[in-house]
């Protein structure tokens, strides 16, 4: 039995890593080691595996009375491994209770994880709905914009339909309203302005100098009497004269253009004496700087 | 005097029959409770076979040695074989809540990963 005891213990020391220390370990100390060591790993709260160990302390103590009794005793290798089992039962209920810790935290966590999410998802919303906010802004501004100017040109079509007399027609078509000004406005056979001609342009220059979105172009415009040289010359010429008299009238040149048509854009038939009086005309084509952009 | 050794005698065999009956009771307590953790044992399908095995073993030397009158030797037989039983179902529980462990630290890593992932949209929305 003394050998049996002898080669367990050895056993024992053995699977100590001191094993330089090994002889000089009773039984009782190795076991009040394995319950110190696996003690000193427990968590605060391991309760289970404290009570292990309490139990554990217990079979020390049984140890230590059988072992002073009798250090021969058949019941020692019994109560050795009994001590074993219970540090190793201890170990292993701390390491669970460690565990449990560590998910009890990670709940904790993900709890906080989640808040956060959710605040940056209301923030992205709040973003978000700024942006609508914005963006229907942006377009009931880009509409009352287009209100006024739309407003703006009606008002300036209402005026502009006030000159509307039998020397000057006023129409709209898809380029923009257009003036057309009959050629008794003109000297014959001349591209000077008459004083009548001059009064209607003085109001249309008014007109323009209020309604700034507007160009000018104008077009000189003949009949089929006379060479096509003479008439494209007068009819540049003329051109020319109604936007110089609208320059001075303080239309800046950068909204006006002029050109001579001659005889090529006759709006009746030259074959009568009534087309050929329509065909003599200068058009002031008047188009919305702002509906071209667009 | 034969009055005084009787009552001697009657005091030894008093203590004796206690002595004998105290250790019974805690052979029988023990192996009782070491029954009473089999069963609970025996409700877990994933306990270590070669423990449940070997405490059933040392449960079974438990009541040899206590049919021998080795009461104190079947005490602690029957407690290592509970021990046993105790350290399988601490085992099985331990594997459960390391795989508890793992899945919640996965599910922790998903939310970070959506954290990111909300925050990049966030700092896209408010960049303008």
């Amino acid at each position: 039995m003394k050998t049996m005891n002898i080669l367990t213990l050895s056993a024992l020391v053995a699977s100590m890593s001191f094993a330089a220390d090994a002889p000089s370990i009773s039984p009782v100390d190795h076991c009040k080691l394995s319950l110190d060591n696996a003690k000193a790993t427990l968590p605060a709260n391991a309760i289970s595996a404290k009570s292990t160990l309490a139990e554990g302390y217990g079979a020390l103590n049984q140890l230590e009375t059988v072992y002073a009794d009798d250090d021969d005793s058949d019941l020692i290798p019994t109560l050795v491994e009994n001590c074993s089992k219970y540090a190793e039962l201890a170990k292993l209920q701390g390491e669970t209770q460690a565990l449990r810790n560590h998910i009890a935290e990670n709940w904790e966590k993900r709890a906080a994880t989640n808040r956060t999410i959710e605040a940056i998802q209301e923030q992205i919303g709040e973003a978000r709905s700024g942006k609508v906010s914005d963006l229907e802004a942006e377009k009931q501004a880009i509409k009352a914009q287009k209100d006024k100017l739309e407003a703006s040109k009606n008002e300036a079509m209402d005026k502009l339909n006030a000159l509307q007399s039998q020397m000057i027609q006023v129409t709209k078509d898809a380029r923009g309203i257009i003036l057309s000004m009959s050629d008794i406005l003109f000297e014959i056979g001349q591209a000077s302005l008459k004083t009548d001609l001059k009064t209607s342009l003085a109001k249309i220059a008014g007109i323009l100098s209020v309604y700034q979105q507007f160009d000018v172009s104008i077009e000189g415009n003949t009949d089929n009497v006379g060479s096509e040289e003479f008439n494209l010359k007068l009819s540049q010429q003329r051109a020319e004269n109604v936007m110089n008299f609208l320059i001075e009238q303080g239309i800046a040149e950068s909204r006006l253009t002029a050109k001579g048509l001659g005889m090529t854009m006759p709006i009746a038939d030259n074959s009568t004496k009534e087309g050929r009086q329509k065909n003599r005309r200068v058009d002031l084509v008047i188009t919305d700087r702002t509906q071209k952009v667009k | 005097m034969k009055a005084n050794f009787f009552a001697c005698s009657m005091i030894l065999a008093i203590a004796a029959l206690t002595g004998c009956s105290g250790s019974q009771t805690a052979v029988n307590r023990s192996l009782g409770q070491a029954e009473a953790t089999r069963i609970l044992a025996s409700e877990n399908t994933n306990l270590d076979a070669n423990l449940t095995s070997s405490a059933k073993s040392k449960l079974d030397a438990a009541r040899a040695l206590k049919e021998d009158g080795k009461d104190e030797e079947a005490q602690a037989m029957a407690e290592q074989g509970e021990l046993e039983l105790r350290l399988a179902i601490a085992k099985s529980e331990n594997q459960s809540v390391k795989n508890e462990d793992k899945k919640l630290e996965e599910a922790l890593n998903a939310d970070e990963e959506r954290k990111v992932l909300y925050q990049s949209i966030l700092d896209k929305e408010t960049k303008k």
